[in-house]
């Protein structure tokens, strides 16, 4: 399928309208733009040189967007599927890694062990998605309040904006979330 | 877990979390009422949350614009190289390996000779897994710098430092005995043994933190005891350098300090069964932090058991967050209750509750082991005070408030015998400063003030002078000088609200003449280093731009951005980074000349004021935690933050010399009632605490409803309510923008956590809270119908605008009244003596009168923005306006049929210094009794020389 301006727009109208399956469509289109705006920016520059998301999502949106056709409102449908097509490219990236999760939780280190280093970031990629769609079928609001957060790189006024309630609520439900997520990934399952 | 369960746990931590450490355990008996799971479940979620402060907070893209590039992690590279080993006879430089004696967290050790000095030495190899990875290196040359300065019979010495084929390597004094770990996992010690290890340790410990040294990782491992019994602290491998680096010194040091973060999210340092509660959380960490260790380490020793295990790093987290270890006694009786204390007294949860230094404790750990007989030894810890503060009492006469109160300024430094900084006060009028910058001589001091009531002005001082000369520009505030005296200064600046303001940007000669315009629609603003450019940060279609020059935008918000400051090198700008308009909780960051953003120090409450260390090496912050005043801290451009000076008030941080001193503003913020009660000819002074916000006035004018916002508020802030005859406030409960029932008997009142409706009983009965439906947010203020059975609120859905709803206080959900996109006004909504008419606002700010039972609003004209609606006239015409920005404060009756408008009131405090913004006054619908309040803040200057 041509992902011309006009195709992704009205995928995202028919998204928000209530077809279900337009999001399947989406996610790839738009994965494909953030995939291939990544590789571009990663050569350009510095080794050292931090990609901010939210930069390389609003690149996305400029290009893929029919700016004529589309309503403000829509952009913040574009940031929230932009922020699922992150988080399924880097969680498919992590289990196509083969980064297993450990037994009993992949946090869980024994108290001897110390420190707590920064390793196998895939496997708690993979806890963390795990985590995050136990706490969408308890709360689904935290959920995409951390998908946008986390994976989006959304600030919290834009989150904001994207869930219609003020930057007060997403900051105290952001910490919140990140507090059961973190007790899930270190206990395993609730 | 059902999502009602988790609601239920949610909104319980949420509020638990609003309240101060002590309140909380009585705030969950009340709330979990006997329910057990309910309340581990909840006290679970609030440990968790407390710890994951870092989690989650670099987005995911970071690490994730790696993979998508196809490259390679960097994780999972470390540690599978081979391992160091070197044979006997090998020659290490001018050492002869002679054996290897084990194997420590980062390297090898081994037994060698030194050739030179022809004795025994220890010698310990870098693993080649951490010499291939800079973070290791890092570490490895900080720990044996931060060693090797220190000197002490209880500290393993330092020797050398070098590198052999690329390894680096550290020698040591050799020392033959055990570590404590090895003891004490074969037996608990006696008593006196355990008391002497103890105090030899504690001397040690204190010997490190006067050079400013925090060794972060005590534990038995790291603690050797030599065959002779003496007591050495090893591995300062995770020291931290808490040392001010002096000019000289500057260059060697910087190589040393690691340039990223060693504090990263998802790496915590130290040893999880000895960390102190501070280092769980991820906070910043001073020399109490090795007081708390220290106390675990002695607990060990006595009970043979870890005051904190359990079977995961993140259970054994939770415990040291959360739990008491049983006593010692309980498995050692002869543990003494006097060193039971000692030790509890080094575990305590709270930093400020601890021993404030080593050397007070191994004080007391030497009178237990001089003392002969429990009775006295007992006696020496008993007449200690509970909450003792060691640090140097500094009195300094301050004028505080209307009376010159002296206040006693409680000093903190880091260390205890560092040279006490000295005090110059440089203003002596009332009023409020709003910024403070040295000139480029040093010793001229520019400052933009408020006062005795008069426009905001630039004045110009020198130390040691007590008066100050005007530059008599109208209403100007000082932002910047540059290093060949040229001011840039702000013209007509106007706050749109707290923190947010605008105005034009200026520049002019220091001494004198007129200013020139540059720039519409900027903040603040900062000079580079040579005085040829400007960073601004100023607004740009309701955004805040960083941009350094001019029209070079290197970072944008939908927050606001403060206190822009270039380094002295003009490589970075520094800045405070809100995340939430009007909300000053933020994050420290630079960004560099290209856009690249590093956030520098974790998240703030109250973060005012910024300065570059003289080095430029250091970003010196005033900042506040909830219920804590504010105080100095710094952080490095590798993250460490640490506390520079705290005082019992609050502080803002204005500017740093080139040789070091500082300018400080201390300021009281207080806002005062005053009230005429109808009948009476003289108004009264009805304040109560130092920050009551005017809420409501009664009818008859006989009671009074205000909120308190003050540091000892929650996170619901307060409801108070006050009879004008001047008898004492009575605290309702929690909430704000209460609001008085028609028969006086309830106050409704907002919660924000949980959201929620509450009415709160002026007499005897129960709190009760209005049912919530669909409402996700409340805001503004409720109001009351005039039968006093239905409540009218300003409230939100999930993913919808504000509208206003009307609800029954006997039950049933609320009902939408008006459409999305309309709030109340400031003074909420506003009901109409028949109850058939709101008053709301647009997002325009367009005021209306918008039917309850359905048909067209219909628009307030005459109207200016300025003019808050604050009630309606017994005159059933006509509403009551006022003007309360600006002083004195009028008040009009006000006609919407025709728009005329009748002052009726002017009200100007007698002392017009400091009077801040916001203010507000309330009328009696009879016209003849008022109340208002009055926001004041009063600041002083100081020059402070000493600071470390």
């Amino acid at each position: 399928m041509a992902s011309s301006p006009g195709t992704i727009s009205r995928l995202l109208v028919d998204w928000r309208d209530g077809d279900a399956t337009a999001l399947d469509r989406l996610v790839p289109l738009v994965y494909r733009e953030l995939r291939r705006l990544a590789g571009y920016y990663m050569r350009r520059q510095r080794a050292d040189h931090t990609l901010q998301t939210s930069a390389l999502i609003n690149e996305a949106y400029l290009r893929l967007i029919d700016h004529k056709n589309m309503r403000w409102e829509n952009r913040a449908h574009f940031y929230a599927v932009a922020a699922q097509a992150m988080r399924r490219i880097l969680v498919d990236h992590a289990r196509s890694r083969g980064y297993a999760k450990r037994g009993g939780g992949a946090l869980k280190v024994s108290s001897d062990e110390a420190v707590i280093g920064a390793q196998e970031r895939g496997a708690e990629l993979i806890a963390l998605d795990d985590a995050l769609k136990d706490l969408a079928a308890i709360d689904p609001r935290k959920s995409q309040i951390v998908e946008l957060r986390y994976f989006g790189g959304l600030s919290v006024e834009e989150t904001a904006e994207v869930i219609g309630v003020s930057a007060v609520t997403i900051m105290r439900e952001w910490r919140s979330a990140k507090g059961w997520l973190l007790k899930a990934i270190s206990k395993g399952k609730q | 877990m059902t999502p009602r369960r988790w609601k239920q746990i949610d909104e319980l931590a949420q509020a638990a979390l609003g309240r101060a450490g002590d309140e909380r355990a009585g705030f969950l008996d009340q709330a979990c009422a006997g329910d057990e799971s309910l309340r581990r479940e909840v006290e679970s979620q609030i440990a968790y949350q407390q710890q994951a402060s870092k989690f989650l907070e670099e987005p995911a893209f970071k690490h994730a614009a790696e993979l998508i590039a196809g490259r390679r992690s960097q994780a999972g590279q470390v540690g599978g190289a081979e391992e160091t080993s070197l044979v006997t006879g090998t020659q290490f430089g001018p050492y002869e390996i002679l054996s290897r004696l084990g194997a420590g967290g980062m390297g090898e050790v081994y037994r060698a000779r030194d050739t030179r000095l022809r004795r025994e030495v220890a010698i310990k190899v870098l693993r080649a897994a951490f010499s291939s990875n800079a973070e290791g290196l890092r570490r490895f040359e900080q720990e044996a710098r931060a060693a090797g300065a220190l000197n002490h019979p209880n500290i393993l010495a330092i020797f050398d430092i070098g590198s052999h084929d690329n390894a680096p390597y550290v020698v040591s004094e050799l020392l033959e005995g055990e570590t404590l770990g090895k003891i004490i996992s074969a037996s608990t010690l006696k008593q006196g043994k355990a008391i002497d290890y103890a105090r030899q340790i504690a001397h040690g410990i204190a010997a490190a933190h006067e050079k400013g040294i925090v060794h972060r990782d005590l534990k038995p491992e790291n603690i050797f005891i030599t065959r002779d019994g003496r007591a050495k602290v090893l591995d300062f491998g995770l020291a931290k350098l808490t040392q001010v680096q002096r000019p000289g010194m500057a260059q060697t040091e910087a190589t040393m300090i690691p340039s990223d973060s060693e504090t990263e999210s998802g790496v915590i340092l130290g040893t999880t069964g000895y960390m102190s509660p501070e280092q769980v959380r991820g906070e910043r960490v001073d020399h109490r932090s090795d007081i708390f260790s220290f106390g675990a380490v002695l607990y060990e020793m006595l009970s043979g058991k870890r005051a904190f295990r359990r079977d995961t790093v993140i259970e054994t987290m939770g415990a040291i967050l959360t739990e008491e270890p049983p006593r010692p006694s309980e498995t050692n009786s002869e543990v003494s209750p006097a060193l039971e204390r000692i030790i509890q007294h080094c575990l305590e949860k709270r930093p400020e509750q601890r021993f404030q230094s080593a050397s007070d404790l191994a004080f007391q750990l030497e009178s237990l082991s001089v003392v002969s007989g429990a009775s006295k030894a007992e006696a020496a810890v008993t007449s200690m005070p509970a909450k003792r503060h060691l640090w140097p009492m500094l009195l300094l006469g301050l004028a505080f408030l209307t009376v010159g109160a002296v206040a006693g300024i409680l000093l903190y430094s880091n260390l205890r015998k560092a040279t006490q900084p000295s005090y110059k006060r440089l203003t002596f009028s009332r009023g409020t400063i709003w910024n403070a910058r040295f000139a480029p001589d040093g010793q001229t001091l520019l400052y933009s003030a408020r006062w005795n009531g008069n426009p905001l002005d630039v004045f110009s001082t020198r130390a040691g002078k007590a008066d100050s000369r005007p530059l008599k520009l109208d209403n100007a505030d000082l932002l910047a000088i540059s290093v060949s005296n040229e001011l840039a200064v702000l013209r007509n600046r106007q706050y749109l609200s707290q923190y947010i303001s605008r105005g034009t940007l200026a520049r002019m000669p220091i001494d004198g003449g007129a200013p020139r315009d540059i720039l519409e629609d900027v903040q603040e603003a900062d000079w580079s280093p040579d005085g040829t450019k400007l960073a601004v940060v100023r607004w740009v279609n309701g955004q805040n731009h960083l941009e350094y020059p001019i029209g070079k935008m290197l970072h944008k918000t939908a927050g606001y951005i403060s206190h822009p400051r270039i380094s002295p090198k003009g490589d970075l700008v520094a800045f405070m980074d809100h995340q939430v308009k009007g909300d000053s909780r933020g994050w420290v960051a630079v960004v560099d000349l290209t856009g690249k953003k590093t956030v520098l120090s974790g998240e703030w409450s109250g973060e005012e004021g910024l300065a570059w260390s003289p080095a430029g090496d250091e970003i010196w912050f005033t900042a506040g935690q909830a219920g804590d005043a504010s105080a100095i801290y710094s952080v490095t451009l590798s993250g460490r933050e640490r506390l520079v000076m705290r005082m019992t008030i609050p502080l803002i941080l204005h500017d740093i010399s080139r040789d070091g001193r500082v300018l400080i503003t201390s300021y009281n913020d207080s806002q005062n009632l005053i009230g005429r009660p109808p009948g009476e000819t003289k108004d009264r002074d009805l304040s109560w605490l130092d920050l009551g916000r005017l809420s409501d006035l009664s009818p008859s004018g006989k009671e009074v409803l205000f909120t308190y916002w003050g540091e000892g508020s929650g996170i619901n802030y307060a409801v108070y309510l006050r009879r004008t005859d001047g008898t004492p406030a009575i605290r309702l409960g929690d909430g704000t923008w209460p609001r008085l029932s028609p028969d006086g008997k309830w106050v409704l009142a907002t919660l924000f956590t949980p959201p929620q409706l509450a009415l709160l009983p002026t007499g005897a009965g129960e709190t009760r809270t209005l049912e919530r439906g669909p409402i996700d947010e409340y805001s503004n203020g409720a109001c009351w119908f005039p039968d006093g059975r239905q409540v009218v609120f300003q409230g939100r859905e999930p993913g919808h605008d504000w509208r206003c709803y009307a609800q029954s206080i006997e039950g049933g959900p609320p009902r939408p009244i008006t459409i999305e996109g309309t709030t109340g006004t400031s003074q909420g909504i506003l009901v109409s003596p028949d109850g058939r008419r709101v008053i709301v606002s647009d997002a325009q700010h367009q005021r209306s009168f918008y039917p309850v039972e359905g048909g067209e609003p219909q628009p307030i004209l005459h109207l200016e923005g300025e003019d808050e609606i604050i009630g309606w006239s017994s005159e059933r015409r006509s509403l009551y306006i006022a003007r309360t920005q600006e002083m004195p404060i009028r008040v009009y009756r006000f006609d919407p049929a025709t728009g005329r408008k009748e002052l009726l009131k002017e009200v100007i405090p007698a002392d017009a210094a400091g009077i801040f913004w916001p203010n507000s006054i309330l009328m009696t619908p009879d016209g003849k009794g008022y109340v208002y309040s009055i926001r004041r803040v009063l600041s002083d200057l100081y020059l402070v020389d000493g600071l470390k």
